[in-house]
């Protein structure tokens, strides 16, 4: 019944073991419930659980379900009294950024709960995780963490479906349909979900970058500007090599979604067909949704429909909540993707998930418009020509330029580096699932073995209790009990952690000080991290 | 866009007047001079040029009427044809009043000649069916030498004085040519080729008049008119190579469209086809892109006279001679003209932009009609931004494909001819700032994210030529990238380091922070790479990030200087407690420098030292 126009045809792909000896663990083993709530809809005394739009574990029965979201909402609103009006400033501040949500975490002596209001606190998202099952599986608990996957759960879903609150803005005849779409979602999402053992990977959700050098980069500016130029109806872009960003025109807010869903999921699938097809015009640059066939000009219906993606405007931050149906074009030509979203017109984004979501659930009955939005054979044809050549050559540049740059960097440590303000990420202990194969595997060359829990563990505590969020500059050295050192520098509002195994180099504080220098020296060069 | 005329001079026309007197005129293509001859040279023989003003007057015996006239190059003698089988070699200089002496050249075999052609000042070629010889000319003693002979088997002969090569035809229906280079009193045989002509029945064999040789873009080519009953005539162009191992290849096919009597000129590497019933000229610029090898023309136009003709002559007449390279020769009026390229009216002739411009960069001694067509092209916003980058492309010199086009010659190993060298048009930084790219940033009816990016379409094609943009051009692409409020593109420009570092970007990107917060940290970056640690301490400072900034100067063992300006800095923004540290930490340092003795009490106020001692006595100590 999966259309392939449907967002969600390629995570049902995935495969479902975790790699062994990696360094993520799969959300559902740690994980006690996971629910949607909407409080407003189990006000009446009887009807509590009416409240729930969606809950996991499924087998759960019906009044536990209504106690675990009835003591969530409970919570929420004892606590609110005790919020003062500062507080709440910071709360909303913190929406501004739209990266935080009202959030409340309750620890108990077997679990973890986070909970987050969304949507002007008319939905409730909860999860709880055992402390338990995350012994067994070594995942140190990071309250940030679970409620920084709590939320990029919530946006992952808004950004296929809309908000929930377009589901039922007209009334409640709609939950139904609602509940169907959430199960829909999240009872794959929530089993495919992977979760870092250093949470902290998780919580600061950047983007990976690639590195290249500045006239070959301007290759890529200058080949989408021209893209832009010809087809402006193209209003947002994104440029991928590999699994690695480059370049990117759209709001920063959707980024880490549209990242982890192209790397995580649609990418992924198409490696396969790259490689067994590889030789047969090998430089010829495809659409990885959408029609096969474009050399006719027949409107695109079902399954040949491109997916729409709800996206925020980048322009104006006051509709910050505003979100825009863009159909999604993929167009991938060796190793290189391009990403190209176009306004889903004629009809409001809503309106958009609507048609599309007939027509990959079940045929409508309503008389079907002449086409799904307003990408057609024609647009992508003409793309595709405007594309070719150029992007080939683009794409084997820089694929020269990362090739010879493959020299495996040995290091003989572990790193996160986060950059809020560009979002750029990267760490020695984030994987990219499945695209090992064609990445080139500096990450995972590094000689060291993974930290042990414990140090996930110090690095986190370390981050929340002695690095300031708000400070723009900070430094921090902590030595663990099984020797390993810790380093947090945080300059320029930029975040780097060294994780350095024990070794008899590094006895001393001033040994670590001076090794961090060599390595922020050697690696971090073009950065001013003094 | 084609003018005849700018230069042109007059000359006798034929004539056989009743008196018994007889005009008749010869062209030589090789010295590019007029000869007319008056009853056979008995009442004097005159030539002229267009290139320069000499005219030379001579008269020499009357021995009959001569097929051809050949001028050396330096115009000291003259070769003549009287008869079939010999020359006669006309000392023309010795002679002020009285004839000219002679001299009588032939082959050893006494057998018909196919050409008579000056190779250099005193080396005469002399090509018959069985050989071409070399001789030797003996100006003083007035005596000839055979130099060099070489047996070939020819059925007619052209020469081509710029390469100094001799295309032989031969074979069956003559279509197979044999290109021989006469140098260094040598001959030097390439690669033999067949072309197709067209042959048919009524069309056995392939002519002289058939073939044409010329220079284009620093290659040469025999240009041959191809027939055919059911379409229209093309002409077909076949690269010689530079060595003598490589065969000839058949590289272009220009579409000519009718059939009949027409004209040919190669003025600027471009062919002109002039159609005598059609009154029309065809230009044809084989580097404008085609997908095959056939070019259909650029322009077709008609020729106009020069304003200085009145009344304008007629064109397209019977009486035309078209000669290579632009030689326009009208044998009834009695004028030879040259034809020249009016490029200023291609913006009306050739309407695609885009090839108009290609074509313009491609025109010798153009650069400022170039320049100026560019920028109007740009402000009309008649280019999209790939066809910009590719003009950009082009003038910035870095297309490989004409460098090594360039070079081609010099590139092969054993390269026996040689030919004009093609250097295509390179406009410099200076003159894109300059003439485009500053107009363009003033010119406020264009929105400046239109300019910017064709400013970063320009960086991308010096980038893509090896060549290092000028610091101000970068400045320049920064400005205009943050007037038109495309912080986030700018943003990861910087990042990538697209543009180089310099002390005054990093100010620039600085300056940019309240706009755009992440320029800060790229121009602290910046900075930082430069080491330009004075400067950061001083943006630490501006910052208010005081702490850091000891921390820093600590870390890089700074000058030591820098510290009173930070401790005014603490005076001014930190708190007691802060102060209190810092000043903690220079009396630790005290034992290294005496200098910051007397800073570090500077540090409180009296009030301030009073209410700290207020604090702490008031102040409850919790212990557990």
């Amino acid at each position: 019944m999966e259309s392939i126009s449907n967002p969600l045809y390629f995570f049902s792909n995935l495969s479902l073991n975790p790699p062994s000896c990696s360094n993520v663990v799969r959300f559902i083993d740690v994980l006690e419930f996971f629910f949607v709530a909407h409080p407003l809809s189990g006000r009446k005394e009887g009807e509590e659980h009416k409240r729930i739009m969606y809950f996991h574990p499924k087998s759960e029965n019906i009044e536990r379900q209504s106690e675990i979201t009835g003591f969530a909402e409970a919570t929420v609103n004892f606590t609110d009294n005790f919020l003062s009006t500062s507080r709440r400033d910071v709360a909303e501040n913190l929406n501004d950024n739209d990266d935080g949500f009202d959030f409340r975490a309750v620890s108990t002596q077997r679990t973890e709960h986070v909970y987050i209001r969304t949507e002007d606190n008319q939905f409730m998202l909860g999860v709880s995780i055992s402390k338990q099952l995350s012994l067994v599986s070594n995942y140190p608990l990071f309250q940030p963490a679970i409620r920084s996957i709590l939320s990029d759960a919530y946006k992952m879903f808004r950004m296929f479906f809309g908000t929930f609150s377009s589901f039922i803005k007209n009334g409640p005849d709609d939950i139904p349909k609602f509940k169907e779409r959430l199960d829909f979602f999240f009872s794959k999402y929530i089993p495919l979900l992977k979760v870092h053992k250093m949470p902290l990977l998780d919580h600061l959700g950047g983007v990976e970058f690639l590195r290249m050098s500045g006239p070959l980069y301007l290759n890529v500016v200058s080949l989408i500007t021209e893209l832009r130029e010809e087809f402006p109806i193209i209003e947002k872009i994104m440029f991928l090599y590999q699994d690695k960003l480059l370049y990117y025109q759209l709001s920063k807010r959707d980024l880490p979604s549209l990242f982890r869903y192209l790397t995580h999921n649609l990418l992924p699938t198409t490696l396969a067909p790259e490689l067994e097809h590889s030789g047969r015009n090998a430089s010829k640059g495809r659409y990885l949704r959408g029609p096969t066939d474009l050399t006719t000009d027949a409107p695109l219906f079902g399954d040949e429909s491109l997916s729409v993606v709800h996206l925020h405007s980048e322009q104006d931050p006051e509709f910050r909540e505003d979100l825009i149906g863009y159909q999604m074009m993929v167009y991938r030509c060796l190793n290189a993707t391009v990403c190209m979203f176009v306004r889903n017109d004629g009809s409001n984004g809503e309106m958009g998930f609507r048609r599309s979501s007939d027509s990959s659930q079940s045929s409508s009955t309503r008389s079907t418009p002449p086409q799904n939005g307003v990408v057609s054979r024609r647009l992508l044809r003409n793309i595709d020509q405007f594309l070719e050549t150029e992007l080939a050559q683009v794409a084997s540049k820089i694929g020269d330029e990362i090739g010879d740059e493959k020299l495996a960097d040995n290091t003989d440590f572990h790193y996160i580096y986060f950059n809020p303000s560009s979002l750029s990420m990267t760490s020695s202990l984030s994987t990219s699932p499945s695209l090992s194969v064609s990445a080139s595997g500096s990450t995972s060359s590094s000689k060291v073995s993974l930290p042990p829990v414990d140090v996930n563990r110090l690095v986190c505590d370390t981050m929340s209790n002695f690095v300031s969020d708000t400070e723009e500059f900070g430094e921090c050295f902590v030595k663990s009990s099984s020797d390993w050192w810790i380093v947090i520098k945080k300059v320029n509002s930029r975040l780097l952690v060294l994780i350095l195994p024990p070794s008899s180099y590094t006895s001393s504080l001033a040994d670590v000080q001076s090794k961090t220098a060599t390595i922020v020296k050697s690696h971090f060069e073009a950065i001013f991290f003094s | 866009m084609l003018e005849l005329g700018a230069q042109f001079i007059p000359f006798e026309p034929d004539r056989s007047a009743h008196d018994g007197n007889i005009t008749r005129n010869f062209f030589d293509t090789s010295s590019q001079r007029i000869c007319t001859m008056r009853n056979n040279g008995a009442l004097g023989m005159t030539s002229k040029s267009l290139q320069n003003d000499k005219i030379m007057n001579v008269r020499t015996k009357d021995r009959g009427e001569p097929s051809t006239v050949k001028l050396s190059p330096d115009g000291r003698l003259c070769a003549m044809q009287r008869s079939p089988n010999t020359a006669d070699i006309i000392f023309l200089e010795k002679t002020e009043n009285s004839l000219c002496l002679e001299l009588n050249v032939s082959t050893k075999s006494k057998e018909p000649l196919l050409a008579v052609e000056w190779v250099t000042n005193n080396q005469l070629l002399l090509v018959n069916n069985h050989s071409a010889e070399l001789l030797f000319i003996n100006e003083d003693k007035k005596s000839s030498k055979l130099i060099k002979a070489t047996n070939v088997n020819a059925a007619w002969a052209i020469y081509y004085a710029p390469s100094q090569l001799l295309l032989i035809a031969n074979g069956q229906s003559c279509s197979n040519l044999q290109p021989i280079i006469v140098a260094h009193s040598q001959f030097t045989r390439m690669k033999n080729f067949e072309v197709d002509f067209g042959g048919s029945i009524s069309k056995e064999n392939f002519l002289e008049k058939d073939a044409a040789i010329a220079t284009i873009y620093g290659k040469v080519y025999v240009m041959v008119f191809r027939y055919s009953n059911r379409s229209a005539t093309m002409l077909d162009l076949y690269e010689l190579p530079f060595d003598a191992t490589t065969v000839p290849q058949f590289k272009h096919s220009l579409i000519l469209g009718f059939n009949g009597g027409c004209g040919i000129h190669v003025i600027d590497n471009l062919v002109i086809i002039h159609h005598q019933s059609s009154q029309k000229s065809l230009i044809f610029d084989i580097k404008v892109s085609s997908p095959s090898k056939s070019h259909s023309p650029l322009v077709t136009t008609t020729i106009e006279p020069h304003p200085q003709h009145q009344p304008p002559p007629s064109l397209y007449t019977n009486f035309w001679f078209t000669f290579l390279p632009d030689v326009v020769i009208d044998s009834a009026g009695g004028v030879m003209y040259s034809l020249r390229l009016k490029n200023e009216k291609s913006q009306l002739e050739i309407p695609e932009k885009h090839t108009m411009l290609e074509y313009l960069a491609r025109r010798k001694n153009e650069k400022k009609l170039f320049i100026a067509t560019l920028l109007s092209c740009l402000r009309a916003r008649a280019l999209s931004l790939r066809q910009i980058r590719k003009v950009f492309t082009r003038i910035c010199g870095g297309e490989k494909e004409l460098k090594s086009a360039e070079n081609a010659s010099e590139n092969v190993q054993k390269a026996v001819m040689s030919c004009e060298k093609w250097n295509p048009m390179i406009v410099s930084q200076q003159e894109m700032q300059s003439a485009v790219l500053i107009p363009l940033r003033e010119d406020t009816s264009l929105p400046e994210s239109y300019v910017a990016n064709i400013m970063l379409q320009y960086l991308r094609s010096l980038f893509d030529a090896s060549l290092s943009p000028e610091a101000y051009l970068i400045e320049m692409v920064v400005e205009t990238l943050a007037e038109a409020g495309e912080m986030s593109k700018l943003q990861q420009i910087v990042t990538y380091r697209v543009i180089n570092d310099s002390k005054p970007l990093a100010f620039l990107l600085l300056s940019y922070e309240a706009r755009c917060s992440t320029l800060f940290q790229s121009g602290v970056d910046i900075l930082a790479r430069n080491k330009a640690s004075d400067e950061i301490v001083e943006v630490m400072l501006e910052k208010k990030q005081i702490v850091d900034a000891f921390r820093f100067i600590d870390v890089r063992n700074l000058n030591e200087g820098l510290i009173p300006k930070v401790v005014e800095a603490a005076n001014q923004n930190c708190y007691r407690q802060t102060r209190y540290a810092i000043r903690e930490h220079l009396v630790e340092k005290k034992a290294k420098a005496s200098l910051y003795k007397s800073i570090g009490d500077d540090l409180y106020t009296d009030a301030e030292v009073q209410e700290a001692n207020t604090e702490q006595a008031t102040c409850t100590l919790f212990e557990l």
